[in-house]
Formats: structure tokens, sequence, C-alpha cells
């Protein structure tokens, strides 16, 4: 029998002044649901006292389970147990090629769908199920509906993965007050009733993804300076690494079921290490002994690209190594003790491990979900978090031009003037850019849109200005607007095609290796453009004022233009550079009649003394 | 609030030189009453009003941070209004002295070259930030413009010796 509370006199808690708040982490293995409870703030388990729920969804005949019935599932009905669908949130039809899933376009965003004996089902579909899931669990658990939740996402989301995320949110009944960037949730669950003010790194390491974040905390305020990470890079790697050295001892060649067999013996093995020096492992009768130190050796290199990207998010913090007061763990990965030794050598201090690494988004979120609800009016908790990747716009000659530079704390609004291409041109189109490359290919189209309606003016005459606004989730809108004429467009940026993952990690990790080729590739481009501008302007002027010219001189104007024409399809910049040299040597002499002529016009009709 | 100067924003006099830790509490202190996070529970109007506050005050927190930005604006805020056009003053020692560091930054292919250069462009600054306000305070707006010019030049060179450094340390 459940007893009666009974408060004193005077201090009776109003029960309709505590609004029910949660945070959850969605992730790509786990999720995970979590409230403030009294002062603290604590994962919610299920009825068997479980808090990690599997984010694996089966579409079984009579109905659709998700978590550990739906794992159980995965071997057995492989094609209906859908695991994983966070990798596809927001993402293209290409990011869904080499997944173990039969995947069809959807008809009307092309992003692919999970084809199920329940039919068609999106990524965000199947996350919303995980969501239903948690958030049952929580009106259970708090007795009542909720009035708003925070959905942690990692730091490297894009636009088309935080919407996509939303929508599952809204789809699943949830109003999402927040979406929050997970290592700056694991920072929150440390930071609150720690040191006043200091600066943390966050070294997120999950089964396939390696995140590291730089924070400011000071009074409450939490600044994140810079983030970076690996988003190929996981503890998954150390088990193939496992893997790969009983295949090489062993001399086997395993098959794919084998190799499946190989990896989670060799997670087993990882494990054991942690607590371990050594263990014997048994594969199918080949035996051995692995010890920790030679684990330690074959995970090496993996740790040191991490450990690399750490340095590299501290340099764009612009902060010594000695400046980081305190380095949080988050991720079951980090349990590995070489992860830990590595940190604790870099910054001459053991990382902080008292809250669960599995558990500490999920605690953090939660904190920030009740002081956004409202249930802690004097908190002086602020979180001022930054864009992961650089926003820009396409530019003459396939070139981006950086609107918004990455780790620009968000929300933030930017503007830049662009000007008309050509005379009398009344549209232009504007591509929208994520990304750190000096190439338009090189980086991802997030959307398009058009200008219509700029009224025809000289080339250079129109202002364009081009506004770029992200606000606190990290959601982009972009709005154009001819300045004279006040024409306007705008777009909201939606899924649409999108980028792996690792392609993200890859295009970051290139604008560093490719910096000096993009250099030299930015500079042939401006020459082409520089050589298209004089082709046009000449044929222009040649269009209006040939007559001025002999023939001969016309001539050879025009073979020289045609030459310029041929040579700047080339990637030759210094011919290009001689040969627009040539055309404007050639057609100083035509300029100057021009000059003369248009000045003669000016002053056809007028006395010279009128001009005094 | 939008009324405001970036520097009357912060409650910081219209100079050069900041208090970079009475700029930063007043940043946070700013953020602290305006902040989106602060009026999650509002309505849409108070939201986005919320948000346009905070984006302002973000970006005048950047703009006084950053020297060349600061200098800029400080330009702008006398002229009362953003240009571009002005004109270059020809500066010869200048002028020779780019192309130099430019040179030893291509050719320098150790981590310590490239450190030491990096230090010899931040060894640059000062003398051309006290020229800024020297002209600034004198009212020679061309000359101050030109040493922004000056500034921006440095710190783009500093930049890219910083990501050679990176690339360097990498390797």
């Amino acid at each position: 029998m459940a007893l009666l509370q009974i408060s004193e006199p005077g201090q009776s808690p109003d029960p309709h002044q505590r609004r029910r708040a949660v945070g959850i982490d969605l992730g790509t293995t786990n999720s995970l649901v979590a409230t403030v409870n009294g002062a603290i703030s604590q994962t919610l388990p299920d009825s068997s006292g479980e808090s990690l729920l599997p984010s694996v969804v089966h579409y079984g005949i009579n109905r659709i389970c998700v978590g550990r019935a739906a794992r159980d599932m995965l071997a057995e009905d492989s094609a209906n147990t859908i695991a994983s669908a966070k990798r596809l949130m927001g993402r293209g039809m290409a990011d869904a090629e080499g997944l173990p899933y039969d995947f069809e376009a959807s008809p009307d965003s092309g992003l692919p769908l999970f084809v199920t004996r329940k039919g068609a089902v999106s990524p965000v579909q199947v996350s919303a199920e995980i969501l239903t899931v948690l958030k049952q669990r929580a009106e259970e658990s708090l007795d009542g509906d909720l009035n708003g939740v925070v959905i942690t996402v990692p730091a490297y989301f894009d636009e088309s993965q935080r919407q996509a995320t939303k929508n599952a949110a809204s789809l699943a009944g949830l109003k999402v007050m927040r979406l929050l960037n997970e290592p700056t949730a694991a920072a929150v669950a440390y930071g609150l009733d720690k040191a006043e003010e200091g600066t943390i790194a966050v070294y997120d390491l999950g089964g396939g993804t390696f995140d590291i974040s730089i924070l400011h905390l000071h009074k409450g305020v939490f600044e994140v300076l810079s983030t970076g990470g690996d988003s190929s890079l996981g503890g998954d790697d150390f088990d193939e690494a496992i893997a790969d050295w009983v295949v090489e001892q062993a001399g086997i060649t395993p098959s794919r079921d084998e190799r499946r067999q190989l990896l989670a013996l060799a997670r087993q093995v990882k494990e054991v290490l942690t607590e371990r020096e050594s263990v014997e492992l048994d594969f199918n009768g080949w035996c051995a002994e692995l010890t920790r130190t030679q684990f330690e050796t074959l995970i090496a290199p993996l740790v040191t690209r991490t450990m690399r990207a750490v340095k590299r998010a501290l340099r764009d913090a612009n902060l010594d190594k000695d400046a980081i007061d305190n380095v949080v763990l988050v991720g079951g990965s980090t349990r590995v003790p070489a992860v830990r030794d590595a940190l604790e050598v870099l910054f001459g201090r053991p990382p902080l491990s008292s809250v669960d690494p599995d558990k500490v988004v999920a605690i953090g979120a939660a904190i920030q979900a009740d002081i956004l609800v409202g249930n802690k009016p004097d908190s002086d908790v602020l979180l001022l978090d930054v864009i992961p990747l650089s926003l820009g716009l396409e530019t003459m000659g396939g070139l981006t031009e950086k609107i918004v530079h990455r780790n620009t704390t968000i929300p933030v609004t930017r503007a830049q003037e662009f000007t008309t291409y050509k005379d009398g041109q009344t549209a232009m189109m504007i591509h929208v850019l994520q990304g750190e490359r000096e190439m338009v290919a090189d980086n991802r189209s997030l959307g398009r849109f058009e200008l219509r309606g700029i009224p025809p003016m000289v080339a250079g005459a129109a202002h364009i200005r081009v506004t770029f606004q992200v606000d606190a989730d990290g959601l982009l809108s972009v709005s154009a607007t001819e300045q004279t004429s006040g024409v306007e467009a705008s777009i909201v940026v939606k899924p649409s095609f999108g980028l792996s993952d690792a392609e993200i990690a890859g295009m970051i990790k290139d604008s560093f290796a490719y910096a000096a080729n993009d250099k030299d590739a930015r500079a042939l481009r401006e020459m082409q453009v520089d050589a298209e501008r004089m082709l046009e302007s000449v044929a222009s002027a040649l269009q209006a004022d040939g007559h001025l010219l002999s023939e001969v001189e016309l001539h050879d104007i025009r073979t020289a233009l045609s030459d310029l024409a041929d040579i700047n399809k080339q990637s030759d910049e210094h011919a290009i550079k001689v040969q627009i040299d040539r055309v404007s040597h050639l057609t100083e002499a035509f300029a100057a009649r021009r000059m003369n002529a248009s000045i003669k016009q000016a002053l056809a009709g007028h006395n010279v003394n009128e001009f005094e | 609030m939008f009324q405001q100067n970036y520097f009357e924003l912060f409650g910081l006099p219209i100079q050069f030189d900041v208090d970079r830790t009475a700029l930063s509490s007043a940043f946070r202190s700013k953020q602290a009453a305006h902040h989106p996070d602060k009026f999650a529970h509002a309505d849409a109007a108070t939201q986005r009003e919320s948000m346009q506050a905070s984006a302002f005050i973000n970006q005048a927190y950047q703009t006084l941070l950053s020297p060349t930005q600061r200098a800029a604006y400080l330009l702008e805020l006398a002229e009362g209004r953003v240009r571009s056009d002005h004109t270059m003053r020809p500066d010869g020692a200048f002028l020779m002295q780019q192309m130099m560091w430019r040179e030893q930054l291509d050719e320098a292919s150790e981590l310590d070259e490239v450190e030491d250069l990096i230090d010899t462009f931040r060894a640059a600054l000062p003398s051309v930030e006290s020229a800024f306000v020297g002209a600034y305070q004198g009212g020679d707006l061309e000359l101050a413009h030109h040493c922004v010019d000056k500034m921006q030049f440095i710190y783009k060179l500093v930049a890219e010796a910083e990501s050679k450094e990176a690339r360097l340390a990498d390797d």
C-alpha cells in the first residue's frame, strides 16, 4: 500500500508548479531518458530496472517492438529489424548504400526508406518509435504528461540531421524545447556543482564516432569554444584491431559469419582487458593469450588519432593544453585504460569518471530541460553553443564564400552583399553550402533558391544582401534582398540529400590537407573569372561602339578574345594572365576612344560654360 | 538595444584598447538576460525577439574581441558608414616586408622555422596597432584605414602560418 505524504503546514509544494521535463539521449546504439528529481538528475529505468534502451525497432507481423526484444530479433528477422537508424537521419540514398537493409527512395523527398513488412518506414519514423517508448516510460514514472523535452544530438550534426531529429520528436508527440549538443550536455552533468570557473575538454568516444569539444564555464555560463573530431573512428575500431590480430596470428581467412563471431569475441576481450592484465582467448579451437600491453600496442594508432583531434580542437580554441582544468569522458569506449592514460599524459591530470559515461549525456540533458521548462527560475546556467561547420554561398567560378565560420557562437545573424555579374541581369541563383573547403564541389549543398525581379542595371550596380540566420538549435534560414528595389527571397533549409558522418569528418580533415591545393585551385578559378569578365565586357563594348575601331583593330581584338576564350578552358593560370594582359593592352586605345565619345555625347547640345 | 553601438552595449568606452575581462563579463550578463534559453516557454514573438537580441550580442562581442574588426568598427562609427573604397596609400617599405614574409613562410619547411615566423609576425602587431590609435585619435582616418589593412594582412598571415604549423605538427 502506498503511503500518503503529508507536508508541514505552509510548506506544501504546489503540485502544479513543478513542470515535468526530461532529457533524452537518442543514441545510435542505445537511448536513454533522464529527469531531475529533487536535487539530482537520474536516468529512468524500465520495469525491469534497465536504463539503456537499445535503439532497435522490430516490425513484427502483429506488432512493433522496440529495445531489447527488438534487438533479439536482429539475427532471426534482420530485414524487419532496424538498428542504427540514427546514421540515416537527414541523410540521402547514397548514405544508405552498404547498410544491411532494403531501401527505396521516398517519392516526395527522395530520402531513403527502410522496406519492411509494415511498408516503407523512414529513419525519422523509426526514431519516433524509440522516442515514443521513452516518452511512455517518462510519463509513467513522472505520473503525467510531459511539458517539454531536451534531445541531444552530436555536435557534428548538420541542419538536415537536426531537423530530422526535431521531426521525429514531433511525430512522437514531444515538445522539444531545445536540441542540445551531446558534449555540452556531458559538461553540464559534471559542471554545475563544481568550480565556478574553468575550461573543460569533453572527450566522447562512442562505438563508431569520436567527438571532442572544448568548453569554458564561468558562473554557470557554458561557452563552447571549439568542437572537432573524427566520425569514422570509434570503439568498434578497437574490436576490429583485435580481430585483425587474431586473423594474422592464426593465419586464417574468416568467412563473413566467422568474422562476425570474431568481432563479438574481440569485444569481450576488450572489455575483460579493462579489468585484467591479460586474457586467454579461444577462437574455434585456436587459443592464445592477449595481454593488455599487446592490446594497447594494437590500438595505439587509433588513440593517437583521437589525441591529434584533441590538439586541433585546442588550437581552434586558441588554448594551450595547460589551460584545461578538467577532462570529461563520454561513451562506453572511454572505459579502455589506454584512452584514459593517454588523456592523463596529455593533460597531466586524470579525466573525470564519476558519472557513468553511458548515462552522462542524458543526465546533462535532463538538467537543461529542468531549467528550460522553468523549474529553476533563479538558475544562472546558460549554454552558449557554436556551429560545427562553416556556412557559405557559391560565388562566381564555383568558389565558396564563407559567411558564418565554424565555431561561431549561436544564435547568429550574418549578412553579406553580393552583386550582379552581367549587364541587365535580373535573376540570381543563391546556392547555400556547408563545409570548410574552397571549391563548391567539395562542400555540402544545403539548398538553392532564386532571387528574381532584380531591376536591370549594369553589372556590379545591384546590391544583393544575403542574410544567414542560425537559431539556438543550430537550424539555418537564409534570405536575400536586393537593396535598391527591396525584392526578397528566402528558404528554410530542409533535409535534402546528405553526406555520411564519415564524409563530414573527411570534409574537415580534407580542408586541412588540401589547404594548399585549394589555394592554387582558387587562384586559377579567380583568374578564369577575371578572363570571363573581360570577355563579357569587351564583347558588350564591341557591340555598342565597334564602329569606333578600324577593321584591322577590330580583327586583332576579336582574335585575341577568341584566344583568351580557348586558353581559359585550360588550367594554366599564368597563360590566362598573359592573354588577359594582351587583351587589355589591345583594347586600351579603344577604351580611350569610347571614353571620349561618351564625353562628347554627354556634352553634345550643352555649352561648355554651363559646367563651370 | 539595437540602437546602441557595440561599445555602449557592453558599457565600455569607445576606444581601441579594450578591457577583455570587462568585455567578457558584460557579454555573459547580456546573454544571460536575452538568450533564447531564457524564453523557451514564451510566445513565438518573444522568442524571435530574444533570438535577434542574442544574435546582436554575439555579433557585438565577436567584433570587439577581434582587434582588426574592432579597429574597422571604430572607423565605421567615426565615418557613419562602412567603407571599402578607401584609397590605398603606397607604402613601399611595408609592401617589401609583406613580400619577404610571404616568401619566408612559403619556404619554411621545419616546424621551428614556422613557429619563429609566427613570433616575428605577431611582434609586428603592437607598432601597427599603436599607429592606428595615433591616426584614429589624431583624426587622420585615411591613415587609420591603412593601419587596419596592415593589421588585417598580419593576422591573415599569422592564421596561414598557424595552419601550416598544424599541418607540420600532424605529420
